[in-house]
């Protein structure tokens, strides 16, 4: 190996080494959510790591193309975050003909069966469409070892010929800006 | 044609020189990244597809291997043979460890891992030294 075969040599690792750095530090800043505010989407065609489609399937929800069609209750889905937050501000974009209350909220302990719903309160949009937004608070909900939180949805009465037809899930979650101090009992605690 | 490109690419070591340390860099970076994905579950696969750094990592050894000719009558140190045989186990429990979920492809791939890094160490070692 000559010099000039060192020099590019050399120069081809101090670029890959910088490009490596780049994509972890881009990591870090991702988990650390720095700014406090996190925001996810599930639109049911591009799949969302972070926001799972509501379950169980077949029985309860039927998965369409861009759509899910909630057929009854009480249905699930799994909420995945970086790190700890205060709260989260769901809304769901969905048409219905069902006429009762739709409640969500996050599941505090799944063996005690123990969750606190809260009614999603609505506004009407085009089409037929509506938007239902609720804001749950995520203090004390023990989330898993993957930090992922189990929310619940509730609308007594829907059925296949009531059914539920969801377009859209967004999460805005919520929490204190991240300091250095924080930085470590924020990541590991899977407390949120 | 592909034989050509080859050709060329054997007949150019500046260009197997960059693959062999696109090969290097990708390494590390997917066994940090998998190493990271087994402590804190989700730190990399909540934010990039970890199978798109599986691909891009044993892509770009499948590459090298290809395009970067071994050199003959070039012996690898002793040292060197438990550096790479620490870093091909390290590496195969890694992917292994990784693919426990999936049963079998775990116990497949994780060795598979463990050759493929060994192999390739040897190469770039040998190369270094030519």
């Amino acid at each position: 190996m000559n010099n000039r075969d060192h020099k590019i040599k050399n120069i081809a690792r101090a670029i890959f080494v910088f490009t490596g750095t780049l994509f972890f530090f881009w990591l870090f800043l991702q988990n650390a959510v720095w700014s406090g505010t996190f925001t996810a989407e599930q639109n049911f065609h591009d799949s969302s790591v972070l926001i799972s489609p509501f379950s169980p399937e077949a029985t309860r929800v039927h998965t369409r193309d861009r759509a899910q069609l909630i057929v009854g209750e009480p249905v699930y889905l799994d909420l995945r975050v970086p790190r700890s937050f205060a709260t989260v501000k769901l809304s769901l974009t969905y048409r219905t003909d069902y006429g009762g209350i739709v409640r969500i909220g996050p599941v505090l302990d799944e063996h005690a069966w123990q969750f606190v719903l809260r009614p999603l309160e609505t506004t009407v949009l085009q089409d037929g469409w509506m938007r239902g937004t609720a804001e749950l608070d995520l203090t004390g909900v023990s989330a898993k070892a993957d930090r992922r939180v189990r929310v619940l949805l509730s609308a007594p009465g829907i059925s296949e010929e009531l059914p539920i037809e969801l377009q859209n899930i967004r999460a805005e979650f919520q929490g204190k800006p991240m300091t250095l101090q924080k930085l470590f009992s924020h990541i590991w605690l899977e407390k949120l | 044609m592909v034989g050509e490109v080859i050709k060329k690419i054997h007949a150019t070591p500046v260009i197997q020189t960059v693959i062999a340390e696109f090969f290097r860099a990708a390494l590390v970076v997917g066994s940090i990244a998998m190493v990271l994905e087994v402590v804190r579950p989700g730190t990399v696969s909540y934010f990039v597809n970890p199978l798109i750094i599986l691909l891009i990592v044993v892509g770009s050894a499948l590459v090298t291997i290809g395009l970067v000719p071994p050199k003959a009558n070039i012996t690898t140190q002793k040292s060197d043979w438990w550096f790479l045989g620490v870093l091909a186990l390290a590496a195969g429990w890694v992917i292994g460890w990784t693919l426990r979920d999936f049963g079998w492809l775990a116990w497949v791939l994780g060795p598979i891992t463990a050759m493929m890094v060994a192999a390739i160490g040897m190469e770039l070692d040998n190369e270094e030294e030519a």
